[in-house]
């Protein structure tokens, strides 16, 4: 079965059954049922986010060469600067960019909304910290791929 | 425009160039992922000298559009560096 039709029925959502919406941007979501999910698939994984609490957002990414290029339209300065000065710039890159990924993935909007406005901090006990007050983060790593989930909260739906 | 498309596009795809149209579809056809799309309008605004906003990204789903959508910007720049020299 597949990933996300198992993660919802163990929230009692039967996915056949449910009528599948997708906002202006292409993110999907059950029209008639309150819980909130977002997939992502790598070359490896897949990896499915649910929440009944509110909107989540989710990106698996494999650690690989990276785009210079995307690195430049996406990072904030301090960003390059964490990607240049770590001692893996690929990972780094990926943590970076799975983190925004999942940030407008939960907001819904994809590439629609500036990666550049948000500027992420990774400490170095793998505590996330940005500007926003609306919502959480979290890294899951392996040797070879990187994931970041990003759950809204409250304060955070409606943007 | 075309063919420097395709040859970006060679960077993140495997696909037979003759079987890119302007019907295209970035996602549905080519399967581009979001990083693939980012890393594209990266490299073309490099090598044109534009910068594209965020907000017109999603309107560039297929290479037709985002074909027209350089081409303006192409005639804009010429445009602005005929009027700046005159």
């Amino acid at each position: 079965m597949d990933l996300l039709a198992r993660g919802l029925e163990e929230y009692g959502v039967s996915l056949k059954m449910e009528e599948i919406i997708r906002n202006p941007w292409g993110k999907p979501s059950l029209r008639d049922v309150p819980v909130y999910f977002n997939v992502s698939h790598s070359a490896r994984y897949r990896a499915c986010v649910i929440s009944r609490a509110a909107p989540v957002g989710i990106d698996i990414e494999e650690v690989r060469p990276f785009s210079p290029a995307a690195a430049r339209r996406v990072c904030t300065p301090y960003e390059m600067d964490l990607i240049r000065q770590s001692d893996d710039a690929n990972r780094m890159f990926f943590r970076l960019w799975t983190l925004k990924e999942s940030y407008v993935k939960a907001l819904g909007t994809g590439m629609a909304y500036p990666m550049r406005n948000v500027n992420f901090t990774i400490t170095g006990n793998m505590r996330i910290e940005t500007g926003l007050g609306n919502c959480r983060f979290e890294l899951l790593e392996d040797h070879d791929y990187v994931a970041a989930v990003c759950r809204l909260t409250k304060k955070g739906i409606g943007i | 425009m075309l063919s420097l498309i395709v040859q970006i596009l060679k960077e993140f795809v495997e696909f037979d160039a003759g079987e890119i149209t302007e019907d295209t579809s970035f996602l549905s056809d080519l399967h581009l992922t979001s990083y693939d799309i980012a890393a594209m309008i990266g490299v073309l605004e490099e090598d044109l000298g534009i910068e594209i906003p965020d907000r017109e990204i999603c309107n560039l789903d297929t290479v037709g559009a985002l074909m027209s959508y350089l081409n303006e910007k192409s005639i804009d720049i010429h445009t602005e560096d005929t009027e700046s020299a005159g």
